[in-house]
This record gives C-alpha cells, sequence and structure tokens, in this order.
C-alpha cells in the first residue's frame, strides 16, 4: 500500500512544478484522494489524517469548480456581440457579460421622452440601435449608437440639464444607478474599465457640448 | 481657521499655507503649490519619499489612469518629500517623462502639513505597515534607498481652479492610498460641472 502514499507525494511534487492555479489544485485533489485512501487502508486507520485532508480535499474543489466557471467561454448574442463593439471593446467579454446581467434591454418609438430635465434619473442607459436627442438650448445634440445616457447624472448625482427624445425607434440597455453603483464598489477592476468606457463618452460629449 | 487634520475637508478652500507651500521641481526651482490648480482642476498625489515601496505601488496603480485624468481636463502633480536630485530616478522608474502628469517635491514637508496629513512612526513601521510592505513585495515591488522623510505619510486632493478642495483622502500608513477610479471620479465631476449639458 506503500504505492498510494508514493503516488501522492509525487501527485504533490507536480502540483508544486505547475503555474496554472487550477491544475495546482486538481493535481492536490487526486494527490488528497490517494493520500485519505492510505490513511483508510492501514490496520488503525489514521482518522485525524483523513478528517484533514477531506477538508483540504472540499475547499480545493469548491476552488476549482469557482475557476472553472470563471474559465468557460463567453458566448455572446448578436445584439450583444454589437453592443460589446460598439461601446465596450475595453471590458472582457466576461466583464461585459457581467455588467449586462445587472442591465435591462427596452425598446422606445420615436419622440418618446426618455430623460426629462431637472428630473431625478435613477437609471443609466446605452443605446445600442437608433438615435436620441439631448435638447440644449436651442439645438439638439444627437446621440446614435454605443453612446451612454445618464452618466453625467450617474458620476455627479445631479438631475439632468436637458430632456432627451429618442429621434428613431430606439433598442438600449439600462441599467438601475444604485445597483450598478453597488456592483462597481465591490468589483474595483471592473469600475476602473467602466469608467474608462463612460470617461471617453463623456469627454467627447463635453466637447459637442 | 484651519486646524491639522481638518484642513482640507472636500468642499472647503485649499487653505493658504497649502496653496503657498513652495515645491520643487527637478532643478531645485521652486513654484508655489496653488499655481498647479491656477488653470485647470488639478489632482495632487502627495507621496512619501521617492524610494517607497508603498509609493510605488500608488504611481504603478495610478499611471494608466493619467490619461483619463488628463482628458477630463485634470492636471496630475506627484508631489514627493525627497531632495529634488531624486525626481529623474523616480520619473524614469515609473515611465512618466512621457506622461500628462509633473513630479516636484516638497522637503520641508509644508505642503503635507498643511493638507493634514499624517507624520508617525506607526503609520510607517506598525502592522499595519508590515502587511502592506509584505503585501507590496507579493505584488513584485522591491524596497530601495530612502529619499526623504521616511515617517511622513501621504495623501491625495483634487482642487478645482477656486482652490476648493472637492476630494481628500489621507493615507494612514504607507500602503494606503486614494483609488485611481475615485480621482477620475472627481476630475470627471469637476469637468461635468462646467458643462452646459448634464445628463
Amino acid at each position: 500500500m506503500a504505492y498510494l502514499l508514493h503516488a501522492a507525494n509525487v501527485l504533490y511534487l507536480l502540483s508544486y512544478l505547475v503555474k496554472d492555479i487550477l491544475w495546482l489544485r486538481l493535481l492536490t485533489v487526486v494527490a488528497g484522494v490517494l493520500l485519505m485512501t492510505w490513511a483508510l487502508l492501514q490496520a488503525q486507520p489514521l482518522w485525524v489524517s483523513v478528517a484533514w485532508n477531506a477538508l483540504f480535499l472540499a475547499i480545493n474543489l469548491y476552488q476549482s469548480w469557482l475557476l472553472i466557471l470563471e474559465r468557460r467561454p463567453v458566448r455572446l448574442s448578436e445584439r450583444e456581440t454589437l453592443l460589446y463593439r460598439l461601446a465596450f471593446r475595453t471590458l472582457t467579454p466576461r466583464e461585459f457579460v457581467k455588467l449586462l446581467a445587472l442591465g435591462r434591454w427596452e425598446e422606445a418609438v420615436a419622440e418618446t421622452r426618455i430623460v426629462e430635465r431637472a428630473r431625478g434619473l435613477d437609471r443609466l442607459m446605452v443605446i445600442a440601435s437608433g438615435r436620441m436627442g439631448v435638447k440644449v438650448a436651442d439645438r439638439v445634440v444627437e446621440l446614435g449608437e454605443g453612446r451612454f445616457v445618464g452618466e453625467m447624472s450617474f458620476i455627479t448625482g445631479e438631475a439632468p440639464t436637458a430632456d432627451v427624445v429618442a429621434i428613431d425607434a430606439i433598442r438600449y440597455v439600462s441599467w438601475p444607478k444604485t445597483e450598478l453603483k453597488k456592483f462597481l464598489a465591490e468589483h474595483p477592476p471592473l469600475r476602473a474599465a467602466w469608467q474608462a468606457v463612460l470617461g471617453a463618452d463623456l469627454v467627447s460629449k463635453l466637447r459637442a457640448a | 481657521m484651519y486646524a491639522r487634520g481638518v484642513a482640507t475637508l472636500p468642499g472647503r478652500t485649499a487653505p493658504p499655507p497649502l496653496a503657498d507651500a513652495v515645491v520643487l521641481d527637478r532643478a531645485g526651482r521652486g513654484r508655489a503649490l496653488g499655481s498647479f490648480w491656477a488653470k485647470q482642476p488639478c489632482v495632487v498625489v502627495m507621496l512619501r519619499h521617492f524610494g517607497c515601496i508603498g509609493c510605488d505601488v500608488t504611481v504603478t496603480e495610478l499611471a494608466p489612469r493619467l490619461a483619463e485624468l488628463h482628458a477630463a481636463g485634470a492636471r496630475t502633480v506627484l508631489v514627493g518629500n525627497g531632495a529634488p536630485a531624486a525626481i529623474d530616478g523616480f520619473v524614469e522608474r515609473h515611465a512618466l517623462l512621457d506622461k500628462p502628469v509633473d513630479v516636484v517635491t516638497d522637503p520641508s514637508l509644508a505642503a503635507f502639513r498643511a493638507a493634514g496629513f499624517v507624520r508617525s512612526a506607526w503609520a510607517t513601521f506598525g502592522p499595519r505597515a508590515i502587511v502592506d510592505y509584505v503585501r507590496a513585495m507579493g505584488a513584485g515591488f522591491v524596497p530601495r534607498k530612502t529619499a526623504g522623510d521616511v515617517l511622513q505619510q501621504g495623501g491625495a486632493l483634487v482642487v478645482d481652479t477656486g482652490g476648493r478642495v472637492v476630494f481628500r483622502r489621507a493615507s494612514k500608513s504607507l500602503g494606503d492610498h486614494a483609488d485611481g477610479s475615485d480621482l477620475v471620479d472627481a476630475a470627471l465631476t469637476l469637468a461635468l460641472r462646467a458643462s452646459p449639458m448634464r445628463v
């Protein structure tokens, strides 16, 4: 039975040699199973060793499962792919999917008022298709596909200073402001990537204004 | 009247000692810190000494955000506290030469005092600092020779053109620093408040 112990230790040795954390954990899981089997097959089973290895096994299996979930390929629908290309190229597809899961796809017909001036705005939107118009003084600034609406209120927390109206039939994704802020606060790298996307859009808008 | 520690609470005008504090460039030429926010909003990141491992982390994290701060119309100034001669090495090490940022130093610590930033042995050598130190080394940073006041902690301020401090973060230990996203948020907010179209 000593071969079980040797096999387990060879696997531990291999786990120390690999750089990929998932492989390290999986090798450790197999090694742990062999070690537990060896401990159980002793004339006097080594219950303390079995118990500790069972705990290590459970932790490693759980963490491996999380890693596998994170590494699954991301599949985007056609409209999601289009939106990703339009506005979210700086995010990874997985980050994009996480964000999209928080939002809601919405549609509106032409001339629908999407944002009302001086009225608190509780959402942030990005245009997937169609155009919206921002009424500033006596002119209308057009926002096309991939442009954000509501990001200024999102950042400053202040009410919008202009009306926004759908020029065509539009489709857009809308995120509830509070939930989005909470989510981004919990994911700092994603917050930085998201901020880069919003910031670029904002700067171009400020220049247009 | 501004007391130490509350000198630059957000929304207050930067006190005269802060605006008038003289910082030195690499050649040792002095200028008032307030001159950096005379024409455009300014993000002032006060570092520790130029060899500080925590400051290496701070600048490494901030460097990719400098272009965003610049695009938002803000000027970014890094203030160390070592000798002016240490600036060149610091700039080269962080590849800041072609980035929109000024690096100056305040060996007198006048700006640090005016901003109410902590100077303490506990913040430098206490348990929290030790954890910061180990964490930085784990991330691949290496300690360097001390180049300035080792006890002085840093912090960050965002100041508008009227001298109003809209963001302030005082570091509690050598590895504690403002999140780059918070600085970008503050700079974008200032840019937006100046815009007629806010949606």
